[in-house]
């Protein structure tokens, strides 16, 4: 019937249409034999997909398809013929992800075009992926593009909205007088305080004595603050900063030594410039900073630094990511382009720690100081 | 009385009368009835310059009466786009309810909204107003309007892989046009004057050792290929392998240089330097900030104590660090210097120009 498409004079063209889909109606395309190599000829265009899609979502993906073979291809009958969606590493190494095999919705006959609006299943991780676009028919042959060219969609997964963080919108809508933990991640205070005992534990495995000066970017509700209160000196100090404008008067409220102080930071800046620090310590701040954003706040650490200071901070890396990948909520990097990073800011890193993070990445503690 | 309104007769029955007399208001709402509020539902994450989205809202009425989405005092959305720092941008806009939402009913409607046509990191605030009464929030204190934090991308289909831009390009045929701002090759021959000049005001001489990072088919290298005395070096650098055979055969000086680098790699030796002038002609106007940081790195171990950098950035107010993609990423000023300073450059803008209506294009020098 397409093939006489040229013959029909043009006013009779719609009408001819609607013979044709009545015809189709009827006889129901299906494949019931394995398609020859000739047959196996399709193009694959993409349409406009999401530019950034949040991981463990779905995502509508518009491919056109072409048939350019002699056979009516179906998803019906006893060899079907179906769509795949492969997901790959940016470096084209295949994912643990199964692949996924769309049905044609309707038949595709030999010379026309369909255009598929896609359901696509997101990974659940962060990262720049590919994913392959082909054809595989039961019993018969798998196959891409005309051209032979595989057909990549390119995709960058991030957090999911709802995961993002507004920091100052969550110190804004928390009570710190009933609870001041959960705001910085704790469910519980015992479990507030079990880790405040675990950074300090940290601590003096790096150098912290109770004659030590420490400065604690982004010190929330005062997680290091409760046990440096008992082990500092009155040689040694505790500077705490935040962006967080709330955590900074709960904090001189509760932690009242004179040789504690708090004050409000930017997200890239800490407004001390009249002394240096022994430790200084970024808990939880890079795993929710942009990079360009973590060479910043490095770069005002190692201003703020002693000669042979020492900088404890933790971050998500994941080889699934070309640069970083997230939001507010969880950042995650590469981890050489992070490691380039730190060097930019003229410190040197040493691995204190290392917990697995969501599926491919890893939460790493590091000690930087100055390069020598 | 509530069983019976569970039950499937109950919904049909009101069903039939909400479309016979759908609710109106011939006054405003008292404020008590402005109770209510209104989120979005699955936002997305980032959207497509000068797009159009089908944002999902769900509206919540937990006032007294209905709201209608018609007649002479209809209840609507009003959205209006702000910046990163919470000024307005642009003109607010109503987005009319498809149907009237009734109180313990909330509903979701899709309404599609136009993303702004420009980058940037933007927010999308949506309340709820009704026609000659005024915005809900002002009226009931509890009521809840929604902001949503989105950056604005350059759209795909203007992202540049520029690999595959070489791979296709006949460089034979148009060497001019494949790096962009030229429209004729008699265009790009007049400017060379005009380049080389401006490199003689950053302290250019025919001695100068120069390294061009992203020297594409040679636009620096023919504007320096008579202007170098033998003393004088040039080395070009390019992600795209097939530029750099292209300059190596059509500029075989003796003291030019050409080698394939990475995005974020300079390949050549620190013994290849020190260099007097390194330039970044459109480079910084496809890298992400942080590999603008990590080249800048790479310069600075290769530029001489009086070298300097000649580079042009393109930078918008709309912009909290950096938006765009490899087509065009466009800056925070500020935060582009800042990085720039972590590194110990000095920075000074030597030429600016229009962008677009929001933009500039800043051509700067940075010194150690």
């Amino acid at each position: 019937m397409a093939s006489l498409g040229g013959f029909v004079p043009s006013p009779l063209k719609p009408l001819a249409k609607k013979v044709r889909s009545a015809i189709r109606s009827i006889d129901k395309a299906s494949l019931d034999a394995p398609l020859s190599e000739v047959d196996a000829r399709a193009a694959i265009r993409l349409g406009n997909p999401s530019i950034v899609v949040e991981k463990a979502s779905e995502t509508v993906s518009p491919v056109r398809i072409t048939n350019h073979g002699h056979a009516v291809w179906s998803s019906a009958g006893n060899c079907p013929l179906f769509v795949t969606f492969h997901w790959l590493t940016a470096r084209k190494a295949p994912l643990d992800v199964p692949v996924q095999k769309v049905s044609l919705p309707v038949a595709i006959y030999p010379g026309e075009m369909v255009d598929l609006e896609v359901s696509l299943t997101v990974p659940d991780s962060l990262g720049h992926f590919l994913v392959e676009i082909g054809f595989t028919q039961d019993n018969g042959p798998s196959f891409g593009d005309v051209t032979g060219k595989p057909l990549y969609l390119e995709v960058q997964i991030t957090g999911r909205n709802v995961d993002d963080i507004d920091y100052h919108k969550a110190y804004a809508t928390a009570d710190l007088t009933q609870d001041y933990w959960t705001v910085v991640g704790p469910s519980t205070k015992a479990e507030f305080d079990r880790v405040g005992q675990g950074k300090l534990q940290t601590l003096i495995e790096n150098g912290l004595t109770p004659d030590s000066r420490v400065l604690d970017i982004g010190c929330g509700t005062g997680q290091l603050a409760v046990p440096l209160e008992t082990y500092l000196s009155d040689n040694g100090c505790f500077y705490g900063t935040d962006i967080g404008i709330e955590a900074i008067p709960f904090c001189q409220a509760h932690y009242k030594r004179p040789n504690f102080k708090f004050l409000q930071n930017e997200m890239t800046v800490v407004p001390i410039y009249d002394m240096t620090f022994d430790i200084i310590t970024f808990f939880s701040v890079f795993t929710h900073t942009f990079p360009d954003e973590t060479v910043l706040l490095l770069a005002e650490a190692k201003r703020l630094l002693a000669p042979n200071g020492v900088i404890i901070g933790d971050v998500f890396t994941s080889p699934m990511v070309e640069r970083c990948s997230g939001n507010r909520g969880a950042m995650e990097l590469n981890p050489e382009h992070f490691h380039r990073l730190v060097k930019l800011a003229g410190l040197s890193t040493q691995m204190i720690g290392e917990w697995p993070w969501q599926k491919y990445g890893k939460r790493q503690v590091f000690r930087y100081t100055h390069s020598k | 009385m509530n069983a019976l309104k569970d039950t499937a007769a109950w919904r049909f029955a009101r069903g039939i009368k909400r479309a016979v007399v759908p609710p109106r208001s011939a006054d405003p709402m008292p404020a008590e009835a402005c109770r209510g509020g209104v989120i979005a539902v699955s936002p997305p994450v980032a959207l497509e310059v000068a797009s159009v989205h089908s944002w999902i809202f769900q509206v919540m009425n937990q006032g007294g009466l209905a709201w209608p989405s018609d007649g002479p005092n209809p209840v609507q959305l009003h959205g209006q786009w702000q910046t990163y720092r919470g000024t307005a941008y642009g003109e607010p806009f109503i987005l009319p309810l498809p149907k009237p939402v009734f109180p313990g009913e909330p509903q979701e409607f899709a309404l599609p909204v136009a993303t702004p046509p420009f980058v940037g990191d933007f927010v999308l605030n949506v309340t709820l107003h009704q026609l000659n009464g005024g915005p809900f929030t002002s009226r009931c204190a509890e009521t809840k309007s929604v902001n949503v934090a989105v950056p604005v991308l350059g759209r795909r289909a203007a992202d540049i892989d520029y690999h595959e831009v070489y791979r296709t390009a006949d460089l034979n045929q148009n060497h001019w046009w494949v790096v962009g701002a030229y429209h004729s090759k008699e265009q790009y021959e007049a400017s060379k004057a005009d380049r080389r000049g401006m490199l003689v005001k950053c302290g250019l001489t025919p001695e100068s050792r120069v390294l061009d990072v992203g020297c594409g088919t040679g636009q620096m290298a023919d504007a320096l290929k008579d202007y170098l005395s033998e003393t004088g070096a040039y080395y070009g650098t390019d992600i795209g392998k097939e530029a750099i055979e292209f300059c190596q055969q059509n500029f075989q000086r003796k003291n030019f240089t050409f080698r394939p680098g990475e995005m974020t790699r300079i390949p050549f030796a620190n013994d290849d330097g020190p260099f007097d002038l390194a330039i970044y002609f459109s480079v910084f106007t496809h890298t992400f900030v942080d590999e603008s940081a990590l080249l800048l790195a790479e310069t600075k171990r290769l530029l001489g104590p009086k070298g300097c950098i000649v580079a042009d950035i393109i930078v918008s107010d709309l912009i909290e660090r950096c938006a765009g993609n490899r087509g065009e990423m466009i800056v925070n000023q500020e935060h582009f210097l800042r990085l720039a300073g972590t590194l110990g450059f000095e920075s000074e803008i030597i030429g600016r120009w229009p962008w677009n209506s929001q933009a500039e294009r800043l051509m700067m020098v940075f010194r150690l």
